[in-house]
């Protein structure tokens, strides 16, 4: 009887506390990493951490593209209560009043305006600034916000204005003169983040590989953000994803596969969820390019070599190029998602001027999309079946997805070797199958516009190559946009063409 | 005196059941929303009937029981009398809830006419939409705007396959208020079930099967979609709405939606993705923490 009683005791604490007590999320390594000599590793691991922190202790490494959501004020009144009359100044595009209101527990820092003119330097958010940037000037101290009433008077100039309270993190005192700069620090992250942990986690992981709990579940994998690469996208080819192909993926879902669609959420938590999911690419990126740059001392070599020499070799390498790797991987980070942003880098339908032109006149116009009449079905149905388009060797003649390739041993994209197994695979080793075009299901988009990237671009990371440009001119782009989009009501093989 | 506790335990449910109900309207424990659809207030009525049916029975057999307690707490002389086997007990008790549930089906049937039976579907139901379910969203195709159809052999037609100028989207439906409107549901993957609780609709969706299901707002309004049968991991995710616009709205919606759907970067000016003007998500529209 008495045992029965300890035991019914013991359930009931255990289902109140649960059996772990550590559940904070935290970043993982990825495998090449793990490949390498432990003072290689080491160091790999402190360079992504100086750069981007924790999941519970993100670092704003300013010369990156991401807007952090940092924005500043200026201290208008020092009030009898402790709080400070602030006006803040939002200049992230998804600052808004609503999201000012909900500060609590966001990083503030406040210094005497002078030397926060100046504050290029990188910040950080809940934790000290990025390592390795020491600036002349003395760190700015970060705060905690406790609250950030924002003030119902309206008076005229721009900016939310709001009674601010503060606690510094580390227990010193807070001295605040009026006139002084506040700069909320990585606001956006931070809310992209509390979203990403509820909405997208479970499957994409914390650290956006692809590998989080419910993904072991699925026959088509999650994004693995960590390569930077993004299958749809509006951008030309070598380059990442645009914000507003990542914004339109999670609006839109992807049909034919798991994601689903967060149409529902408001605007500014799909745009806070894209700049953490784009911050988590860059974080995975930096992984990779550290090691590749570190993957000349992998433990393999301690099978034949000595470790401390291997070790010394290491230390040596690190300390005589450290600040230039740093200086390519954060140009390459900066420029490659700085890139995707440009309007340059966005396809647009063109077709040649005068196609027939003899000697050729390489000026292009925009091109509208073709009537879908039978012709133009025809013809995309012919170019679908020309030989050196070859549309059909992966979608099969029939558009099933059947194509020969899905049968016989490829190349791999990455390696150039041949593949072990029959069949496609990406860039992240999964089997892929060529779209069944019958089904009316278009993963990427079905505007015609979505069809008419997929086929001049491809799709990225996988063997759906572009033939835009060079192959095809946009008219013969858009037959063949045509042609898709008839199949699955049509059929794939149109009466003219029989 | 022997010990009340037993006795005072079984009627002091029935009346804190009583208390409920009675101040239940004050504060606003009831129904999120009054029933927005005209078949929504037959529906409640229903509901009404069958609470007060329960509660009579539920407060009825407590005040009984608690009696017979309190009666035989300080009996200590007198033996009970047993009723098992009693034939005559057997019969009455077997009868009577028979007779309510009879009551109950019978009642109903007229309702469940209205909203079941297809031949008995308002006149000018009018099709809107295909709804999909899959886990874990609602997949949308409405037919192309201004479509007729004459027949059923041509609804069977557009419900076999994508046709020439459908128009796509996900997780929000828009149906002109006050107007009864048609969809047909069906489930890609798992058994779901479309729940509108505003307008007192709930259909399983069932893998292999396309319901059809009548509905219509009696207010311009958002209400919310949700699924209710658990369906998987994701359950929580397959967040809908269902928008109720005037006709005009819901006309203009359409055409932005066709239009949006034909864009080919070029006929209209555009930027290099963003589907914005359609999806009428603004940081108004509030989460639900």
């Amino acid at each position: 009887m008495k045992s029965q009683l300890w035991i019914l005791c013991l359930l009931s604490v255990v289902s109140l506390t649960g059996c772990q007590s550590d559940r904070a999320p935290s970043f993982v390594s990825n495998d090449d990493i793990d490949q390498l000599i432990p003072a290689a590793r080491d160091v790999a691991v402190a360079e992504v951490e100086a750069n981007f922190g924790s999941p519970s202790n993100l670092v704003v490494a300013s010369y990156l593209n991401v807007d952090f959501g940092t924005y500043s004020g200026t201290v208008e009144k020092v009030k009898p209560d402790g709080s400070y009359r602030v006006r803040l100044n939002p200049q992230s595009p998804l600052a808004s009043e609503e999201r000012m209101a909900g500060l609590k527990g966001a990083a503030v820092t406040i210094a005497a305006s002078k030397s926060a003119e100046s504050t290029e330097a990188p910040a950080a958010s809940e934790a000290p600034a990025k390592e390795g940037e020491s600036s002349a000037d003395e760190k700015p101290q970060v705060l905690q916000v406790v609250s950030f009433t924002v003030s119902p008077t309206q008076d005229e100039g721009e900016g939310v204005v709001g009674d601010l309270t503060v606690v510094s993190t580390d227990g010193t005192a807070v001295t605040v003169n009026e006139k002084d700069v506040v700069t909320v620090i990585g606001d956006t992250l931070q809310h992209g983040r509390n979203l990403y942990l509820r909405h997208c986690m479970h499957c994409h992981g914390v650290s956006g590989d692809g590998a989080g709990p419910t993904a072991q579940y699925f026959t088509i994998k999650p994004r693995d953000y960590r390569l930077g690469k993004f299958k749809f996208t509006s951008t030309k080819g070598g380059v990442r994803a645009s914000r507003d192909d990542l914004y339109r993926i999670i609006k839109l879902g992807i049909p034919g596969t798991y994601m689903p669609s967060f149409m529902l959420l408001p605007d500014s938590e799909s745009r806070a969820i894209t700049e953490y999911i784009r911050w988590l690419a860059m974080r995975g990126e930096m992984e990779g390019m550290v090691a590749t740059q570190f993957s000349d001392f992998s433990v393999d070599r301690l099978k034949e070599e000595d470790a401390g020499a291997v070790e010394k070799e290491f230390n040596d390498d690190w300390a005589a190029n450290a600040s230039d790797y740093r200086t390519q991987i954060e140009g390459d980070l900066k420029t490659g998602w700085t890139d995707s942003e440009d309007e340059q880098n966005v396809i647009w339908p063109l077709k040649k001027k005068a196609p027939d032109a003899d000697p050729p006149d390489l000026e292009l116009v925009p091109a509208p999309r073709k009537v879908p009449t039978s012709e133009s079905i025809a013809n995309g149905r012919r170019l679908f079946m020309h030989k050196d388009i070859a549309c059909f060797s992966c979608h099969g003649e029939t558009a099933r997805g059947n194509g020969v390739s899905t049968e016989t041993r490829n190349k791999n994209l990455l390696t150039n070797e041949m593949n072990e197994k029959p069949g496609l695979y990406d860039d992240w080793g999964n089997l892929v199958k060529p779209r069944d075009l019958t089904s009316g299901i278009f993963r990427g988009g079905r505007r015609p516009i979505d069809l008419y990237r997929r086929i001049h671009t491809g799709i990225k990371g996988t063997p759906m190559q572009g033939f835009g440009g060079k192959s095809l001119d946009g008219d013969e782009i858009w037959d063949i946009v045509n042609y898709v989009l008839s199949i699955p009501v049509h059929g794939a093989t149109p009466e003219s063409s029989k | 005196m022997g010990n009340k506790f037993w006795p005072i335990f079984f009627i002091f449910w029935p009346v804190v059941a009583i208390i409920t109900c009675v101040i239940a309207p004050a504060y606003g424990w009831w129904f999120p929303t009054p029933p927005l659809s005209k078949l929504g207030v037959q529906i409640d009525n229903l509901f009404y009937l069958i609470l007060v049916i329960v509660t009579v029975t539920f407060v009825g057999t407590h005040i009984a029981l608690g009696y017979v307690l309190w009666r035989g707490v300080d009996n200590r002389e007198k033996k009970a009398w047993f009723s098992h086997g009693s034939h005559n007990l057997e019969v009455l008790w077997s009868i009577a809830p028979a007779g309510v549930l009879l009551f109950i089906s019978l009642y109903q049937l007229d309702v469940w006419r209205q909203f079941r039976v297809t031949s008995s579907f308002p006149a000018d139901t009018q099709l809107l939409a295909e709804v999909t379910a899959r886990q874990f969203e609602w997949r949308i195709r409405y037919p192309k705007p201004g479509r007729e159809f004459k027949n059923s052999m041509e609804v069977k037609q557009w419900l076999a396959g994508p046709q020439d100028g459908d128009l796509y989207t996900v997780n929000d439906l828009r149906i002109p208020v006050d107007k009864n409107v048609l969809i047909y549901l069906r489930s890609m993957d798992v058994q779901h079930s479309f729940f509108v609780p505003a307008l007192r609709i709930k259909q399983d969706a069932v893998p292999g099967t396309v319901i059809p299901i009548w509905f219509g707002a009696t207010q311009r309004g958002d209400f919310d979609l949700t699924c209710t049968e658990l369906c998987g991991w994701g359950h929580y995710k397959m967040r809908g709405r269902v928008f109720a616009q005037t006709e005009v709205e819901h006309g203009q919606y359409l055409k932005t939606l066709e239009a949006e759907q034909s864009f080919d970067g070029v006929t209209k000016p555009g930027t290099s993705g963003a589907m914005v003007a359609s999806w009428g998500v603004s940081d108004s529209v509030k989460d639900d923490d």
